[in-house]
């Protein structure tokens, strides 16, 4: 009788020396699962907020009158949170960039880019054109 | 007397709880990934959309430019342009001539190809309204 209960325990104890085998090789798996969604996750969050930056400043650079657009062209420092910042603490950069300086009956490229101030890696770039009317030199 | 030493757990039970867990954590886990996923590539079209969206605004202000110089010339550019974003639609845009020079009267996304309602049966009994 009490060698039959040694045996049962032993096996109890085999067993669950095999799950806690089986259970780490299964977690490690999942884990790497669970990083690569966290992953995705962050790198669509990251491109949305990008896009949302771009398609906005693009807008207002494209609303502005001539005299303003002339010096519009400029790096906007952006923190964590997509925000205002100096040079300094800034986590993103917006580069607003004129293929020429903007001219009454010219058409000129416009580029926007925003990067990653840390690995300086372009997470979106936003291309468009603006034509100022000769006569009004304002917005068209 | 002896006493014996019964195991208060029967064999077999860690195996079903681990497998258990597994299970549910695998599930879990493709769940969670599939979202990500999903995430990752409607921010991919967004992003591709907004390209090109603003690559027709180009266009558009492109064709404005070159309207307003044929204008100077004396010739009479057309005054409505479709600018297409993708197979099903484009930005469509209206200029207005004043004078010697044009600007953009109206600019707008406009479908340029409807769903074929036919091509899908109507399935449980419901109708499409197009």
């Amino acid at each position: 009788m009490n060698r039959q209960g040694i045996s049962r325990g032993q096996i109890f104890l085999v067993e669950l020396i095999l799950m806690i085998l089986f259970f780490s090789v299964t977690a490690a798996v999942l884990l790497q699962v669970f990083f690569k969604a966290r992953e995705y996750s962050m790198d669509s969050a990251l491109l949305s907020k990008a896009i949302i930056a771009a398609e906005s400043t693009a807008d207002r650079t494209l609303a502005l009158p001539l005299s303003d657009a002339k010096n519009s062209g400029d790096v906007v420092y952006l923190d964590e949170n997509w925000n205002a910042a100096d040079e300094s603490s800034s986590a993103y950069e917006l580069h607003v960039q004129w293929t020429e300086e903007p001219a009454a009956g010219q058409l000129t490229g416009l580029t926007i880019t925003v990067l990653s101030s840390e690995t300086g890696d372009a997470i979106y770039t936003l291309e468009t054109k603006k034509y100022y009317s000769a006569n009004e030199g304002g917005a068209v | 007397m002896k006493t014996t030493n019964k195991m208060c757990f029967g064999v077999g039970l860690p195996s079903i709880i681990v497998i258990f867990v597994t299970l549910c954590l695998t599930t879990l886990a493709a769940l969670s990934l599939m979202t990500a996923s999903a995430d990752n590539k409607l921010a991919e079209k967004s992003a591709a959309y907004s390209e090109a969206y603003y690559t027709a605004l180009g266009e558009a202000q492109e064709w404005l430019s070159q309207s307003d110089a044929m204008l100077q010339a004396g010739e009479m550019p057309e005054t409505t342009k479709n600018f297409p974003l993708s197979d099903r639609q484009a930005l469509a845009v209206t200029l207005q001539i004043a004078g010697s020079r044009c600007r953009i009267e109206s600019q707008k996304l406009v479908v340029t190809e409807q769903w074929n309602y036919d091509q899908y049966a109507p399935q449980y009994g419901d109708i499409i309204v197009p």
